[in-house]
């Protein structure tokens, strides 16, 4: 049995390492793909000046046909990972374009070689790789180039990252896609007036990495990476806390058996203006009544549009936020699921929530490019949520009648399977009742299925 | 001990097919001030030390025809060549065979000078305790 040690470099990166499994292997040759914008290069350097360690091994950094150095270097300067002190004395950027241009793809050898013996990089990185294939005289002379290339630096302790504005297509045609340990691939989607980025692995030799479409998004301090929430592992077996958790209305909580029960998932749809919004304020404001630290997703009212609706309730913004209430707003415009995920879990885990309101999963519908990814990462933020015994409530906008197979009663039917709990309410459409609510669903409790009148008084919700 | 066999003390055999790592393994051997010879096989690596010893062998675990713990067995079995410092060096993680085979070193590759030299300088100085 081996007992051979395997060793990672890190990405400098928390969330980077934490979908690679460590890192990268050391001493592997890497491919960071994508097309342009999409944040390969940005990625490179931040790593590679997470490395750039004062008296540590240099790393060096080659840019063929992409970008002149002098370029790449003034953007740089605009992140706070850059350290100009390093660049010359730790980092060697060394431009070969000209010289490829003029003698050949044949020219990077030596270029490589008298580079591992003058400074003995711990890090090489080729910015673009994928240019070379446009210098090579040939598919022969590059894969010979290619050979000779890999064979010299995997004989040297140094790890590798090809960088290229490679497609899909090249991954399955381009002969370095074959000889490469790891490929990190780039994307990005644009939806509506907003660019949405991605990163995913396509191969990690000898790791059991993240697999699928990670978040990131570029700030000034580099690369935000937001790593796809996975279900957990003891999804299947979770047990709802038997303890009621009251909803804060003496109605509600008669209807759906005595409240909901610890840790469970209740659906709150109804169209506009029904008391949703009321009622997962009401949820919330009972959690800090009973001194349980509550947090309420917004991504409709603003803060000051929700303290004025939390006033009317009798209570104060300040007062209940010392007292445990948190509020994340989100401008519904800016809305990244995979960040606010990251955001909202973070919050969760540190401040000891046992109260969630994402008001509302509409607007995350709206914001996701991709329904089935929303409906996986909900699934798995709410089993992570019932582990946790967090109590989660979810609004959700419906247009028409959903019980007469409105246009919102597949999704209803397809948020059912994921949550314990679904309230209904009426916009007045019941026969005699201005405003109604009923239980659709409401897991492992006798409830009352009857629809039931109420009003929105200063007070709130109240069951009549 | 032969004249001929005498301790060659800065002289450095790198037994490996890989010519990449020869051409570096000998770059960073030179400029650390030894000099170095080549053999790309075991049986002409073996057949070398035993006419003219070196100093210290890097040898590559899996050479051709004769693998470098075979080598290495051969050379500390023999007493004209047991004084030969032996380092064993691999991409496999086989410390505890190498050193079962009389190694005096082993270092996994791939090659980096500050690691090449340290466990040159290991091999070297168990051969000088014992010899």
């Amino acid at each position: 049995m081996s007992n051979h040690e395997y060793k990672c470099i890190s990405t400098g990166n928390l969330q980077m390492d934490e979908i690679l499994n460590g890192g990268f292997p050391a001493n592997s040759i890497n491919i960071i793909m994508g097309q342009p914008g999409t944040g390969k290069t940005i990625f490179a350097e931040q790593m590679l000046f997470h490395h750039a360690t004062d008296g540590g091994r240099p790393i060096l950094y080659l840019t063929t046909l992409s970008e002149p150095v002098a370029k790449v270097l003034s953007y740089l300067q605009r992140f706070s990972f850059f350290d100009e002190s390093k660049v010359g004395s730790v980092v060697h950027y060394r431009e070969i374009g000209t010289d490829l241009a003029k003698n050949g793809i044949g020219a990077l050898l030596p270029y490589v070689k008298e580079a591992i013996h003058s400074i003995a990089p711990k890090i090489i990185v080729i910015d673009s790789f994928k240019a070379l294939h446009d210098l090579a005289e040939s598919p022969q002379e590059m894969r010979r180039i290619l050979y000779e290339l890999t064979g010299l630096l995997s004989s040297f302790e140094t790890t590798v990252f090809l960088v290229g504005e490679y497609t899909d297509e090249h991954a399955q045609a381009l002969p370095e896609f074959a000889i490469a340990d790891g490929i990190l691939q780039f994307l990005r989607s644009t939806l509506s007036t907003r660019d949405e980025r991605f990163l995913r692995v396509l191969k990690l030799r000898g790791s059991s990495y993240l697999e699928g479409l990670h978040g990131c998004k570029i700030t000034s301090a580099g690369l935000e990476i937001y790593p796809r929430l996975v279900t957990p592992k003891v999804a299947e077996s979770y047990v709802t806390e038997i303890e009621r958790v009251s909803s804060g209305i003496e109605g509600i909580d008669k209807i759906i058996g005595g409240g909901f029960l610890g840790g469970s998932t209740t659906v709150v749809a109804g169209p506009t203006g029904s008391g949703k919004t009321t009622l997962s304020l009401q949820f919330a404001l009972e959690g800090i009544r009973q001194k349980e630290r509550s947090l309420y997703v917004n991504f409709q009212e603003n803060p000051s549009q929700l303290a004025r609706l939390i006033r009317s309730l009798g209570a104060d913004l300040e007062e209940i936020e010392a007292a445990g209430f948190e509020l994340l707003y989100v401008s519904p415009v800016e809305l990244q699921i995979d960040s606010i995920i990251v955001k909202l879990f973070g919050l969760i885990q540190k401040n000891n929530i046992k109260r969630l309101v994402i008001d509302s999963i509409s607007d995350f519908a709206r914001a996701s490019s991709d329904p089935d990814r929303l409906h996986d990462y909900l699934y798995s933020l709410l089993q992570h949520m019932a582990l946790k015994g967090v109590t989660t409530l979810l609004t959700y906008e419906t247009v028409g009648n959903i019980l007469s197979g409105g246009r919102d009663a597949a999704s209803i039917s397809r948020f059912s399977n994921m949550s314990d709990n679904i309230l209904l309410l009426g916009d007045g459409r019941a026969p005699d009742f201005d405003r109604d609510i009923r239980c659709l669903k409401a897991r492992g409790t006798q409830h009352d299925r009857k629809a039931h009148q109420f009003e929105i008084t200063d007070k709130g919700i109240r069951v009549l | 001990m032969p004249d001929n066999l005498q301790k060659s003390p800065l002289v450095v055999m790198v037994a490996d097919a890989d010519p990449h790592i020869r051409e570096l393994a000998g770059y960073f051997l030179t400029e650390a001030g030894y000099t170095v010879t080549f053999e790309t096989d075991g049986y002409e690596a073996l057949d070398s030390a035993r006419k003219a010893p070196p100093m210290a062998i890097l040898a590559d675990l899996l050479l051709n025809r004769l693998d470098g713990l075979a080598l290495c067995r051969l050379l500390k079995g023999d007493p004209a060549t047991e004084h030969i410092a032996i380092i064993v060096f691999s991409v496999l993680a086989a410390e505890e065979r190498a050193r079962k085979a009389g190694a005096d070193a082993f270092m996994l590759k791939p090659l980096e000078k500050k690691r090449l030299l340290m466990a040159l300088e290991e091999a070297t100085r168990k051969r000088d305790m014992i010899t």
